[in-house]
């Protein structure tokens, strides 16, 4: 468990988080992609 | 972080919430398949059971029956398990639980006559028997009940804890009710004062754009209802399960403030294609919907962070490798995690169809079912089976054993597999056209006609898949509640880290927060309600068999 | 309270997108007009008639202008009245030409009906009380199935008509 390791000392700024900035900027993607889709469906019609 | 341990008739209340869940859920489930193979054309139902009594069974049972009862159940649990719960505290949660009871049997005994064909919705002039609407007030004030209940729990917490912040998922919850009962007071006014008269024939006309109107009042936050303990076991229970600690306890409350806030005063976006509303108050609630979405964007990095930060404390590097590391084995994890994943295009589906004019694209096509099914019946519902798997045997004081374990993880791959065919066909077939909540039609026949069919056909292979995943899911639950060998499960809930940042205290002024969602509410609602009342048209009478019952 | 950068980047990210889908469903509403249907006006269920609109001689389809049509329809469980062709019978189907503006109206006698020509931005509730309206320029050919998408008792799905564009 996560308890043995607790090297939370320096400060959140550096926490490296990177993975979870390009998972959320997928969910971001998927966002754009389907709500253009549905409004370029919209005007088609 | 001071936590209790369930007496065991604590633990009994807590799993009558349980049983009635699970027995809905065989139930309703039970109604969803028989309306997927009546929709493939190839199935007619027995005894002259009419399709519209099987589509009133599903949503009333599992829309409003199932979620509630889950609902007010884990959340009476979170309480006693952060706070506790006083044996006068325990007898007011019995009582709801009866109330409650009493009004799904009531309802459900109309339903089941036929004598209240009238969908989950009741939108008048169809008219239902009067104990039709007693048996939802009932379940109502049941509700109701337990959420004052719960603001007792946390006030009398609170003043033997002067000075400290309140638990976590005490305030979730608090939070959860305070919603639910704004929302509340629009449906139960819209029955208990327009509709029940009506029924009874005292009153000879009804308002219908009134009631429909204060019907969605209480129908989005309906769903943010269902969607919050689903959030409370993502922000404080799944890092527990995956080895890691609370991403920030101030952002989780702040996001919770905010789903308060913007949860209710949006309930246009259901009406958007209404004749009788003024498009720019329907703009203006549109915009308000669209600031709902921000604490939903908020979560989904927190989750991401969560297990991010997790993965790198236990020392994988790589980019990904915290991701690879997850515990995929273990269910407690695995079903609420599939549940995230379906919110992405669930989430964004719902985006689109708030987007004003682009709302008839979608509206009332089944478009809409696919995108609920996304949203309820996978995020929230894999979520709820993710907190059963250790929530029932830790209140029956048995154990999830490695079999029941992986019984969970095929549950569900299962679930899984049956939603991604059954919503994707019912997404694809709405954005042509196909409409919602109809039996099987050829319509006018022709092409357009024909390929609708094709959908339902797989809509149908997607039912049958959910409905063994609902057997199976039936069968673990009954495990766990009676079988699984007696032990303990650890009812996980997440800690702060031991230098984390100190929330602000403003995020428990209660006063605060309660206001502005009443200002947001008075600001989005006066003047259009003004406007329905001020120009409504003569009252319609209500309409009986063949419409409104069978 | 604390955000880490890049949770400001996805929030401004995120914000941003919401701002421009605003922007962009606000342009259309408010410069082009295309607010989805709304026109608040009333009408008394159980005397549609009194309105010149839904009188029997009016229901179905009536050239206005070149190139311009309005269909009225009067809408009860469970049956579209598009009114009658020469010889008598009930008409089932509304034929305009690829590119013509028309203008559906619609109203209820009895309870809640949607009113939607599947396939194209017509859809709309259709509520005893009001009438529902909205103009559509039909740019593309086709057969199609006009839908009662709003539950309105047992015969719900056997409500419908056709809209031809040819």
């Amino acid at each position: 468990m996560s308890k043995k390791i607790s090297s939370t000392n320096q400060p959140k700024e550096e926490t490296n988080l990177k993975g979870t900035l390009i998972m959320v900027m997928i969910v971001g993607i998927v966002i754009l992609v389907m709500w253009f889709g549905a409004y370029g469906l919209f005007l088609s019609r | 972080m001071e936590l209790f341990n369930f007496s065991k008739k604590e633990s009994r209340l807590y799993m009558a919430f349980m049983h009635v869940t699970f027995i809905s859920l065989l139930i309703g489930g039970l109604m969803g398949l028989l309306q997927t193979l009546v929709r493939s054309g190839k199935y007619t139902l027995p005894f002259n059971i009419d399709y519209y009594t099987i589509l009133t069974t599903h949503g009333v049972i599992l829309g409003l029956v199932l979620t509630t009862f889950f609902i007010v159940g884990f959340q009476f649990s979170l309480m006693g398990k952060t706070v506790g719960i006083s044996d006068k505290q325990l007898l007011w949660g019995w009582i709801s639980f009866w109330v409650m009871l009493v009004g799904t049997v009531l309802s459900a005994w109309m339903i089941l006559t036929g004598e209240a064909s009238v969908l989950y919705t009741f939108y008048t002039p169809l008219r239902a028997h009067p104990i039709f609407y007693i048996g939802l007030t009932l379940v109502i004030v049941g509700s109701w009940i337990a959420a004052f209940t719960n603001f007792r729990q946390l006030y009398v917490w609170k003043k033997a804890h002067k000075g400290e912040k309140s638990p976590l998922l005490a305030f979730m919850v608090v939070i959860n009710m305070i919603m639910w009962f704004v929302a509340t007071l629009g449906v139960a006014y819209s029955v208990i004062v327009l509709i029940l008269p009506w029924s009874l024939g005292y009153v000879a006309t009804v308002n219908v754009l009134l009631t429909r109107t204060l019907f969605w009042y209480f129908g989005h936050p309906l769903v943010y209802f269902w969607l919050l303990p689903a959030y409370m076991a993502w922000y404080a229970i799944i890092p527990k399960i995956i080895g890691g600690k609370l991403f920030s306890d101030s952002l989780a409350r702040l996001a919770f403030i905010l789903l308060l806030m913007f949860s209710i005063p949006v309930g246009f976006h259901h009406q958007l294609t209404e004749p009788g509303i003024d498009p720019t108050w329907k703009f203006i609630q549109v915009v308000l919907t669209f600031m709902v979405v921000i604490p939903s964007l908020m979560t989904a990095f927190s989750l991401f962070a969560t297990f991010e930060i997790a993965g790198r404390r236990k020392g994988y590097k790589s980019l990904f490798g915290w991701f690879k590391k997850l515990p995929w084995k273990d269910v407690r994890f695995l079903a609420p995690f599939v549940g995230m994943v379906a919110f992405i295009p669930g989430g964004a589906g719902g985006i689109i169809n708030a987007s004003h004019q682009v709302n008839s694209l979608v509206h009332n096509t089944i478009w809409i079912t696919g995108h609920f099914h996304l949203t309820v019946a996978t995020t929230v519902i894999l979520t709820f089976f993710g907190i059963a798997y250790w929530l029932i045997p830790h209140l029956t004081g048995r154990r999830l054993t490695p079999r029941l374990n992986k019984l969970g993880i095929i549950q569900t791959l299962i679930w899984a597999i049956g939603m991604t065919i059954m919503s994707t066909s019912m997404h694809i077939q709405g954005l042509i056209g196909g409409p919602r909540r109809s039996a099987f039609s050829e319509y006018a026949g022709g092409d357009q006609v024909s390929t609708w069919i094709s959908y339902q056909m797989w809509q149908a292979v997607g039912g049958i898949i959910l409905f063994v995943g609902i057997l199976l899911m039936f069968y673990i639950f009954i495990q766990l509640a009676f079988f699984a060998p007696r032990g303990y499960e650890e009812y996980p809930i997440a800690e702060e880290e031991i230098d984390a940042e100190k929330s602000p205290k403003i995020l428990e002024n209660w006063y605060l927060w309660i206001g502005i969602t009443i200002a947001l509410i008075l600001f989005a609602y006066t003047i259009p309600m003004i406007d329905i009342i001020k120009h409504s048209p003569p009252g319609s009478i209500p309409f009986d068999w063949p419409i409104g019952r069978s | 309270m604390h955000l880490h950068k890049y949770e400001k980047v996805w929030l401004v990210f995120g914000l941003a997108s919401l701002v421009l889908f605003l922007l962009i469903i606000g342009f259309a509403a408010f410069w082009k007009g295309t607010h989805p249907q709304s026109h608040i006006e009333t009408i008394d269920p159980q005397n549609v008639e009194a309105n010149e609109s839904f009188q029997p001689e009016n229901l179905g389809l009536t050239e206005v202008a070149d190139g311009k049509y309005v269909v009225n329809i009067v809408a009860s469980a469970f049956n579209y009245d598009f009114g009658k062709e020469e010889d008598g019978t009930a008409t089932k189907t509304i034929r305009v030409p690829k590119g013509s503006t028309v203008l559906f109206q619609v109203t209820s006698k009895d309870v809640v009906h949607g009113f939607q020509v599947a396939g194209t931005n017509v859809n709309m509730m259709v509520e005893p009380g009001h009438i529902s309206r909205f103009e559509s320029v039909m740019k593309n050919g086709g057969e199609f199935t006009v839908v009662c998408n709003e539950y309105c008792g047992i015969g719900h799905h056997l409500m419908f008509g056709t809209v031809e564009v040819y």
